[in-house]
């Protein structure tokens, strides 16, 4: 009878019993012997990579010459409008990249909770449905743009399919990547349907966690399947919703590959977004900037773990 | 409810239902056939010629031809590369599954000082942006003489995989029925026999997910091992693709095999794996 | 119990693979190496046919690496700087990679060994465009990440050993013929170019479209308008407009009106043209999806890799405008690749020698005839035996003086992103997002405020 346990009870909310019992075990710093691996890993790794990309983003540098020059906040003050060619760019990545931020976490983790659901409970050709499923997440890389630019193209699927079913208006005589308006689009849905199987994969694990007997005590009340779902599951389920709109919105302000390799952020600049500006900075500009692209990296990542912080609060609010 | 009531809306709600679950399936098929298209795309294109690829974009090869595949085989010198990338996805998937359970186990069920903040940091991390990261990578290999080492690049990618792996190990941990623990430590047990005889076994399915995530992302890593080797031999699979990516004319038909041939020992991993996946809820959990 | 035993199975199973393979394999070679990289898999043959060449006179061994993408090229450059791993003979991009490894000291300068003798040995103006002027240097700025005050005037960082020009136009002879058009003479200038396009493209708009790669936005300015702006423009007008002083500036009405020349190509363009890359144009225009193909000299190897016949293909450098200030237009080849020795390398004078072998007539006709492009050094025609690359041959001038347009010298532009921005900005034209005089008023800001932020 343990009743609707709920994931992630956050540390110290537990009851004093568990408190008690852990106390039994082998002393506080057990814990910390479990956690030793993990942390002395990240000590040598983690730490030295985050200080010196931190620093790095208080100084300008190319890669090549032998010294960092410090400049202390300006490139941050650069960024965001003191250098206008540099801000600009950088604006007109950041407003598609809103659109990315917004769009791609909310149809991940419907999609991929909804496959979850259906994945569950049948009965018949589950390992085949579930390989078919997880197929895009496996095979990324630049087969799949090719043949995703296949598809948009101006005498691609895509096109072909809109005007069998008589839709020639929406037909695209640029193709999809081709017409400034459809192409953020075009490559928002590739980006979705990549990141699915991963929402799909954690939402299976994270529904092995329900108990039965949850699920069995609202059916006896009455309720139908959709209301089970919406009521009960999905509430247990929150901890893992959190963690895949956490991970989505790294995607979204992270994730250059996509945009890299279908669009280069084109045409004019439709397509450019944060992540790919980061890495432009970095690596493809003429004058690469490592301090930039550093600075640019971690206002993203200021930006991102407030964000994660405000949907985890939501969420919380709601069990 | 009355019976009246409770009728009439059952014969609305199943015909609603019915209704539903046709487009429910619809939606399904279709959703199938876009996961699906992009890997049957690439097995078409290992089936055909250069300029047939360019040409006929269509998933049926006119002229279905083995020399592709044969010929990439040998371009990409597939067994060579082949061992490099198990060797480098194996054991980041080996140490993964070491060290995290651990971490995910403490932070679920044990009580020791800093843990919410180390927790916090875990979590952080996942946020640091990997551009910036690269370089300092590759020097710490250099300055820790691991360079030319699979350690090179699979330190870093177990690294990177703390957050995520440590985020759901703790979930699912934390899911498991305290009344377990508290038996088995009126049995005896230390903190590790429960961990190691209890919580560890149960969790066989958020241990595939992460062993099959991080997999996949080991298998795809490029840019490290390029960097951090100077030795072809030393390559795994990715890095030789991106080779055929970068002669001056190319050739597609061999990307798209040299694709399918990076992909398939995930696939087989994935379909041998998932079979020991639970399935169903949690009731199974007892006893 | 069973579980652990094959665990401890597995993990001895991996640790001895991976104690295998972290041994480092072959032992001591008797020969000295010279390590070479490159950024492009397409060369790799012809360095290692020339290392082996001068290997074998040496007592050598030559190995050539590459490293793709030009992202990934620069990131392991860069981290071998840092780990103290730089190979002896680095390929670089001439004019500007090379100025930007010598600032950072990663490169020799190569002067005192650049005597007069090896520098007769290449085509003209390729040894004035290699070396670095003043103006450059002044213009390159204090930004950290891109001046260049530590290099000297005239100096030479970097051999070239790959030349080119862009700015070439091929036809499809066939195509053009099928409309109408004389395909046996060139146009001779821009209008006369668009109409020929408006017919071929009337004939037959799935195929008789202008491709190039767009989706690199600097393909269209640096292959097509650069040349053409030029010579509307004249020299000084075309230099002033991106100087500091911007004079004229870029939404006068001459400068406009390049613009709007520019703009005649909107309607010509192949669908879906924003979206191709440049390998994907020259794979359109070979497979017959395309009329007119803008690309270089070393488009040359990718059409004769497509398998395109020869006879059927015309070649013409981008022509001038009748309206304009230069009514006819030479294209003298640029450096576009060069080899640089690291200052770390332990074989620096073989270095030096192997370069020299690279540049001789020799090596650069071996180099040519297995790469399938143009060597910066001059080779006689009839050791060419490829006929595109004859043809091209001819596009490149002998000629210098107002009439020449220098391609790549960029030694008016100020530091910074303002090239690229400048390359997205026109691509509104053929989007039709944009009217060449709002795009005027566009580039003129652009180019305001780079040069503001200089100062």
């Amino acid at each position: 009878m343990s009743g609707s346990r709920s994931l992630l009870t956050s540390a110290g909310t537990s009851a004093p019993r568990r408190r008690a019992s852990s106390r039994r075990l082998g002393g506080r710093f057990t814990g910390l012997l479990f956690v030793a691996p993990a942390a002395a890993l990240f000590a040598v790794f983690g730490v030295y990579t985050i200080v010196y990309g931190f620093l790095l983003s208080f100084a300008r540098w190319n890669g090549f010459s032998p010294n960092w020059t410090w400049t202390g906040i300006q490139n941050y003050l650069d960024l965001l409008g003191a250098n206008p060619p540099l801000a600009s760019s950088v604006r007109v990545a950041a407003q598609n990249t809103l659109v990315v931020m917004i769009v791609l976490p909310i149809a991940v983790s419907a999609i991929g909770l909804v496959l979850a659901v259906m994945l569950n409970s049948v009965r018949r050709f589950r390992a085949l449905l579930r390989t078919v499923y997880f197929l895009p997440y496996v095979t990324t890389g630049i087969a799949v743009f090719y043949a995703w630019r296949f598809v948009y193209e101006p005498n691609g699927s895509l096109n072909a399919i809109l005007s069998a079913l008589g839709l020639t208006s929406l037909v695209q005589r640029e193709g999809f990547l081709g017409n400034p308006f459809t192409s953020l689009a075009a490559v928002l849905f590739v980006l979705i349907w990549a990141n699915v199987p991963i929402a799909m994969l954690l939402y299976l694990t994270g529904l092995q966690t329900i108990p039965e007997s949850v699920v069995e005590a609202a059916r006896v009340d009455g309720a139908s399947s959709v209301r089970t779902l919406r009521s009960v599951i999905l509430p247990l389920l929150n901890p893992i919703t959190a963690l895949v709109v956490i991970i989505q919105l790294r995607e979204a302000l992270q994730n250059f590959q996509v945009f890299l390799l279908m669009t280069n952020g084109g045409p004019v600049d439709s397509t450019q977004v944060l992540g790919l500006r980061t890495y432009q900075l970095a690596f493809l500009d003429r004058t690469t900037d490592l301090g930039y692209a550093s600075a640019l990296g971690w206002m993203l990542a200021a930006v991102a773990i407030i964000l994660a912080i405000v949907n985890l609060r939501i969420l919380r609010s709601r069990q | 409810m009355s019976t009246m009531e409770g009728a009439k809306t059952s014969i609305a709600s199943r015909i609603t239902g019915r209704l539903v679950g046709v487009l429910a399936i619809a939606a399904f098929a279709v959703y199938a056939v876009v996961s699906v298209f992009p890997f049957v795309t690439m097995i078409s294109g290992s089936l055909k010629t250069n300029t047939e690829v360019l040409t006929n974009p269509w998933p049926i090869p006119v002229n279905p031809t083995f020399d592709t595949l044969v010929d990439t085989w040998n371009a990409l010198d597939f067994p060579t590369l082949l061992v490099n990338s198990l060797i480098i996805a194996g054991l980041s998937c080996l140490l993964i599954l070491v060290i995290f359970p651990l971490a995910g186990y403490a932070f679920a069920v044990l009580e020791f000082p800093f843990k919410r903040v180390l927790f916090a940091i875990f979590v952080g991390a996942l946020f640091v942006p990997g551009v910036t990261v690269l370089l300092p990578i590759v020097i710490l290999d250099q300055q820790l003489g691991l360079l030319g080492t699979p350690w090179a690049v699979v330190l870093p990618i177990v690294n990177g995989a703390a957050p995520i792996a440590i985020i759901l190990l703790r979930a699912y941990f934390s899911s498991v029925p305290f009344e377990l623990h508290e038996a088995a430590v009126l049995d005896g047990c230390s903190p590790f026999g429960i961990y190691w005889r209890i919580y560890f076994p149960l969790s066989r399915s958020a241990l595939i997910t992460v062993t099959v995530l991080n997999f996949v992302a080991a298998w795809n890593e490029y840019v490290l091992p390029a960097l951090t080797n100077d030795d072809a031999s030393r390559y795994p699979l990715p890095v030789g693709l991106q080779a055929l990516l970068s002669s001056n004319v190319v050739q597609w038909n061999q990307v798209m095999a040299a694709s399918l041939l990076i992909v398939v020992p995930i696939i087989v991993l994935f379909v041998v794996l998932q079979r020991y996946f639970i399935n169903g809820l949690q009731g199974s959990v007892k006893g | 119990m069973q579980r652990s035993l094959k665990a401890v199975a597995l993990v001895t199973a991996f640790a001895t693979v991976s104690a295998l393979a972290a041994c480092s394999t072959g032992g001591a070679s008797s020969e000295e190496v010279l390590s070479v990289w490159t950024f492009k898999q397409s060369e790799v043959e012809a360095l290692q046919a020339v290392g082996d060449a001068w290997g074998s006179e040496n007592e050598m061994k030559v190995e050539v690496s590459v490293y793709t993408p030009d992202d990934a090229y620069a990131t392991k450059i860069q981290s071998a700087a840092k780990a103290g791993t730089l190979p002896d003979v680095l390929s670089v991009h001439s004019q500007g990679e090379d100025w930007k490894l010598a600032q950072a000291g990663i490169i020799k300068d190569l002067t005192d060994v650049f005597d007069a003798d090896w520098q007769g040995q290449f085509l003209p103006g390729i040894v004035d465009a290699a070396a670095i002027t003043q103006t450059q240097i002044d213009n390159s700025g204090d930004d950290p990440t891109s001046t260049l005050k530590d290099l000297e005037a005239g100096n030479f960082y970097s051999v070239p050993f790959l030349a080119g020009t862009p700015g070439v136009v091929f036809a499809r002879k066939s195509l053009l013929e099928a409309a109408g058009v004389d395909s046996a003479t060139p146009p001779t200038s821009w209008e006369e170019w668009v109409e020929s396009m408006t017919a071929t493209v009337e004939n037959d708009p799935a195929t008789g479209g202008l491709v190039t790669g767009l989706s690199v936005p600097e393909t269209g300015l640096f292959w097509l308008y650069r040349p053409m702006a030029y010579a509307y423009l004249g020299k000084d007008a075309f230099y002033g407009r991106d100087s500091v002083d911007q004079s004229p500036s870029w939404d006068s009405a001459e400068s406009v009106e390049t613009l709007k020349l520019y703009d005649q190509l909107s309607p010509l363009w192949a669908p879906g043209v924003l979206s191709l890359g440049i390998d994907q144009a020259d794979q359109a225009f070979a497979d017959g999806s395309a009329a007119w193909d803008v690309g270089g000299t070393f488009t040359l190897s990718s059409l004769t890799t497509f398998g395109v016949d020869a006879s059927d293909i015309s070649v013409f450098p981008v022509p001038p405008s009748t309206t304009g200030k230069i009514q006819t237009i030479a294209y003298p080849a640029s450096p576009l690749i060069s080899g640089a020795v690291t200052n770390t390398s332990k074989h620096q004078d073989e270095a030096v020698s192997f370069l020299k072998y690279l540049t001789s007539v020799e090596g650069a006709a071996l180099f040519a005839s297995t790469a399938l492009d143009l060597p910066a050094t001059a080779v006689p025609e009839s050791a060419l035996t490829d006929p595109l690359l004859k043809q091209l041959v001819a596009v490149i001038a002998t000629t210098s003086g107002d009439e020449t347009f220098a391609p790549n010298d960029f030694s008016a532009q100020p530091a910074g992103t303002v090239l690229h921005d400048a390359s997205v900005l026109l691509t509104n034209l053929p989007a039709k997002t944009d009217t060449p005089d709002g795009l005027g008023r566009s580039m003129s800001e652009l180019y305001t405020a780079a040069w503001a932020a200089i100062k």
